[in-house]
């Protein structure tokens, strides 16, 4: 029967979580994914290993911005995170670069995302003036 | 706690495949444990997936195509695409990895070819840039767009009273020999007559093959050839090919609605695909219902027909249209099949046996015909002439049948029949000559004034040909703008009412002229 992709996360964290990230382990997955022809799971798969280590109290956030983030700005991600999960023991805000975003920041994390991007309030207020209209 | 970081694991992870997918692998491989009738049972492929082709190993070393239809605990039954004769016990089968696809792409216009893509013409081998799935899925709700633009068929009998848009699933339903394949060809035809650009797909499903070459001819003759793909099976083919044939064609007509333009397929026919898919399911073992069809033959045509559809302006606006064929027996339209394809399409044209042998044809049924969406795609001039003609061909039918009984009948009455007459004899339309719209508006404009009333029965069609001359000959200008479709004005309508009453007049004159010699 095929197991789930839930379960196969929740091994991969647990390994991982007690020991780190070894490239043995890299190659049982590759293998398992492709003698299963579940490649197209990775992406998937990783949210999960992801949203598991979060709970596990290893949170890796994503920030996107159009600028460097200064301290100020990362301490206070930092707060954010710690805000939404107070078990958190290490928390991991790794830049992204991205232009589009015009202002403000993106925050990614495996299952949530918190856009506080000026693209985003660009785009509500289009939305909320040319509503009905089209 | 170890360091961690998902993108790192990521990197291993994807690196790890790219080096596993380089080794030399381990192969799936499954033996034929039994084989007949176009069918193959395997053992030892538990991970092959639906519809996935293998491979199997002929005795002479070549290798024969099958797709995995019944996925059992034990083996599997595949369908064989080719011959099986050379598929014995005990051949080994390997699994491909992928599902079927077909060539697709401007390289198969004007191409006949089989369900693979592989040429039946004689030509040049086809070689397409892109390949497509055989199994696709239909565009989603936010993919598509209501129907809205003429698929114009060029005959009067269809374009006024049923008409049909580009995107919709019209289907044409009757007897044997009641010529519904001709209302397709003709609506092919049109396609080229009109310069509409829209490419013809047209699939013979277990067709006699002389009559695909005659059908070929007859379309390189008439200039129709150059943007249509004939998509053939014979009745000698494997049921396999009948029944992959539409879901290729489909295919091949959904390339061209991807890329924004309009294409037309035809379905000839969907019973012979139902019976083709019925003989598979039955060598497969699977559990017979109503008439013996699988309990899946709904689905076989409503993911078929789904597949043809109008898109959003943001997926380009393209259109495939679907004219699928169902052939019933004796007039029951209540039999599986029909009553199925009738609920999955907008619509159909019913074609009937004693019409035809009456002599009107296209013998559509007006009463029993209907379209469900294409009244928004009619065009404005069409709608104007056309609104009235289903009602007033039903009360002349009403009333024709009454009179039979009674020869004194009111002025009223016998007003309503003479014209329900005429409307008849100037629904009837000659094979391969479609209608501009100009025409089609203008015999229809004429007799809604009532032109044709007083033009004896046989002599209605020559003076609608007299009146199209005309207008051709003198009033060019007129014709072009007719044709745009657009509502015509008071000014056009007064001109081509001046030529029709001109014209008819002359008809009744001759008649009588001729009465009068008749009686010296």
């Amino acid at each position: 029967m095929k197991t789930s992709r839930t379960r196969i996360a929740h091994t991969i964290a647990d390994r991982t979580l007690k020991d780190g990230l070894k490239k043995k382990l890299s190659q049982e997955i590759a293998a398992y994914l492709l003698s299963e022809r579940r490649v197209g799971d990775l992406d998937s798969l990783l949210r999960d290993v992801q949203a598991d280590w979060a709970e596990a109290g290893f949170v890796e956030v994503l920030a996107a911005s159009a600028h460097p983030l200064t301290a100020a700005t990362r301490a206070d991600i930092e707060k954010r995170i710690k805000s939404l999960y107070p078990n958190a023991k290490r928390i991991i805000v790794t830049e992204a670069h991205d232009p589009e975003v015009i202002g403000g920041v993106c925050l990614s994390l495996a299952n949530q995302q918190l856009d506080l991007t000026v693209e985003a309030k660009l785009n509500k207020f289009k939305q909320l003036t040319t509503a009905g209209k089209e | 706690m170890p360091e961690l970081s998902i993108t790192e694991l990521s990197e291993d992870i994807r690196s790890a495949i790219a080096e596993l997918k380089q080794r030399p692998d381990i192969e799936n491989v499954g033996v034929v444990t039994r084989v007949g009738d176009g069918v193959a049972w395997v053992y030892g492929l538990a991970k092959a997936g639906f519809n996935e082709m293998l491979e199997i190993e002929g005795v002479d070393g070549s290798k024969v195509t099958a797709f995995a239809l019944n996925l059992g605990e034990d083996e599997i039954g595949a369908v064989l695409i080719g011959e099986d004769a050379s598929v014995k016990a005990g051949a080994k089968v390997r699994l491909s990895g992928h599902v079927l696809e077909v060539p697709v792409g401007p390289e198969l216009v004007g191409r006949v070819v089989d369900p693979l893509g592989n040429p039946l013409d004689g030509g040049d081998p086809i070689k397409t840039k892109q390949t497509y799935r055989v199994e696709r899925h239909a565009p989603g709700v936010l993919d598509r767009k209501h129907v809205h633009e003429p698929m114009m068929t060029g005959i009067m009998a269809v374009d006024a009273t049923v008409p049909i848009g580009r995107g919709q699933r019209e289907l044409i339903i009757g007897d044997r020999q009641t010529g519904k394949t001709a209302v397709a060809v003709d609506t092919m035809v049109n396609q080229a007559k009109q310069k509409t650009g829209v490419i013809n797909v047209y699939v013979a499903i277990g067709q006699k093959l002389s009559k695909i070459a005659a059908l070929k001819e007859r379309l390189t003759r008439e200039g129709v050839m150059k943007q249509t793909i004939i998509v053939a099976t014979g009745p000698s083919d494997p049921a396999a090919l009948l029944y992959l044939a539409p879901y290729s064609g489909s295919s091949m007509g959904e390339y061209f609605r991807d890329n924004g333009k309009h294409a037309l397929i035809i379905y000839d026919d969907l019973t012979k695909h139902a019976a083709a898919y019925r003989q598979m399911s039955l060598l497969l073992r699977r559990p017979p219902g109503r008439e013996a069809y699988p309990g899946d033959v709904f689905y076989l045509h409503s993911r078929l027909l789904e597949r043809s559809a109008k898109l959003s302006d943001k997926l380009g606006a393209g259109s495939l249209t679907a004219l699928p064929i169902i052939e019933t027996q004796a007039g029951d339209i209540s039999a599986y099949i029909p009553t199925n394809v009738i609920s999955i399409t907008d619509g159909q044209i019913f074609l009937e046996t004693n019409l035809f042998y009456q002599g009107i044809r296209p013998a559509i049924s007006v009463g029993l015909s209907v379209s469900r969406v294409g009244g928004d795609a009619q065009s404005k001039a069409i709608k104007s002439v056309g609104g009235g003609l289903k009602l007033d061909l039903a009360q002349f039918r009403e009333l024709a049948a009454f009179s039979q009984f009674s020869t004194d009948l009111d002025a009223e009455t016998r007003q309503t029949i003479e014209r329900g007459q005429r409307l008849t004899e100037l629904l009837k339309q000659a094979q391969y000559s479609p209608y501009s719209i100009w025409e089609m508006y203008a015999s229809l404009y004429a007799a809604n004034n009532g032109c044709f009333d007083e033009v004896p029965l046989e002599k209605v069609k020559l003076a609608e040909e007299a009146i199209h001359r005309e207008l051709k000959a003198k009033h060019a200008k007129l014709t072009e703008e007719l044709n745009s479709g657009d509502k015509p004005t008071d000014a056009q309508n007064a001109s081509v009412l001046k030529v029709a009453k001109a014209i008819t007049a002359s008809y009744k004159v001759e008649t009588k002229k001729t009465d009068k010699a008749g009686k010296e």
